[in-house]
């Protein structure tokens, strides 16, 4: 077994993961598909989701910050309208992380394009939502497959199986079945959209 | 092992998912602190929440509990309040109970304090010189109790090994779970 630590040869190494730990378990899998959709399907991925995300948590840190510090050059009584307004922005804004989180994101980890080299089709986009409950073992994973730029072609395809099926005793992922799967769910995605059109 | 199971999910996070761990960070210690500033500004109080560090005003408050403070400018200080002030120059603050008030018609306060559990009052305890307190010597008035929480506060105080200590591995593990 090679030794390198290229992060290659780190995602081709078998997930190994607690097969009690839920979240891990689906991160495991989420990583895997996104593994696929790059490296196989060569979709690019697209962060304008998790970048929106990043920016509202940082906004609402910098608040807290500048709240810190305008409060430790100016002590309180004086500082306490700065406060008060840096307060409620706070709350207001982690109060929209949640809302954005829970209800625009919702579970979503992978937008991406496929863009056609010959430049002759418009390309294709993917939406990939996954949801896994706490104490569950049924993992759902939702694609929505959008093919070219009219948003009106475009179907979902969904895959709802056991956890079970896709990691051994040991919490190792077993990539080839899990990928069989997605394969499966994305070529029914792709020739729905075809006979829509 | 399973226990270093996380290493692997580390090494796994993509440029992304780091930055959103530092921030998840972020926004833990944020909410703590504009908690904080929150009551600071509701009681108007510099520090909302002390410690009771003596046994100076037991049966009262024992060492170890926690006091919360209101400083509201409407609200006069008056002869038999629990106020909580700060001796100038010294930096930490004493809870003891107000014995003696001189008030004047525009308001301004002298106040002479003494600890219950005491045997004599605070002027041992003021500078040199010092004769009476002002109200820009008081951090605020007990208004409300929580016993022996403040025990927890004492230990970090005494052994500030033990704080950094929890403090770093809370931090460790905010920072290496994933949780989309």
């Amino acid at each position: 077994m090679s030794s390198s630590t290229n992060t290659k040869n780190i995602s081709s190494k078998p997930i190994k993961i607690n097969k009690w730990d839920t979240n891990a378990l689906k991160n495991a899998l989420n990583d895997a598909c996104k593994k696929y959709f790059k490296e196989t399907l060569n979709y690019t991925e697209d962060y304008s989701v998790m970048d929106r995300r990043l920016y509202i948590s940082l906004i609402s840190c910098l608040f807290s910050l500048y709240a810190l510090i305008y409060d430790w050059f100016n002590p309180f009584p004086k500082s306490r309208s700065v406060l008060i307004a840096c307060v409620a922005s706070y709350f207001i804004i982690a109060g929209i992380l949640t809302f954005y989180m829970r209800f625009i994101e919702n579970g979503r980890f992978f937008t991406g394009k496929l863009i056609d080299k010959t430049g002759i089709d418009p390309g294709q986009k993917c939406k990939i939502i996954s949801k896994l409950k706490k104490y569950d073992d049924i993992y759902n994973l939702t694609l929505e497959y959008y093919d070219g730029t009219n948003t009106s072609t475009s179907s979902v395809a969904v895959l709802k199986k056991s956890v079970g099926n896709y990691f051994d005793e040991n919490g190792v992922l077993c990539y080839d079945k899990y990928i069989n799967d997605l394969k499966k769910i994305y070529d029914q995605a792709r020739s729905n959209a075809r006979k829509v059109k | 092992m399973e226990i270093f199971s996380f290493v692997d999910d580390v090494k796994r996070m993509d440029k992304r998912q780091a930055i959103y761990q530092v921030l998840n960070f972020g926004m833990i210690i944020s909410t703590a602190l504009m908690i904080w500033k929150g009551l600071m500004v509701m009681t108007g109080s510099e520090s909302p929440i002390v410690v009771v560090l003596s046994g100076s005003m037991e049966p009262a408050f024992h060492r170890g509990d926690l006091l919360l403070l209101t400083n509201y400018e409407e609200e006069p200080i008056r002869a038999g309040d629990i106020v909580v002030f700060r001796i100038e120059g010294r930096d930490i603050p004493i809870v003891h109970r107000v014995l003696k008030i001189h008030e004047k018609n525009d308001s301004y306060v002298k106040f002479l304090t003494k600890g219950d559990n005491n045997q004599v009052d605070d002027r041992g305890l003021y500078s040199p010189g010092q004769l009476w307190l002002e109200k820009k010597d008081v951090i605020g008035r007990a208004r409300g109790f929580l016993p022996y929480i403040g025990m927890v506060t004492i230990l970090m105080n005494d052994y500030p090994q033990l704080k950094y200590f929890v403090l770093a591995v809370l931090g460790f593990f905010v920072l290496v779970h994933r949780e989309n």
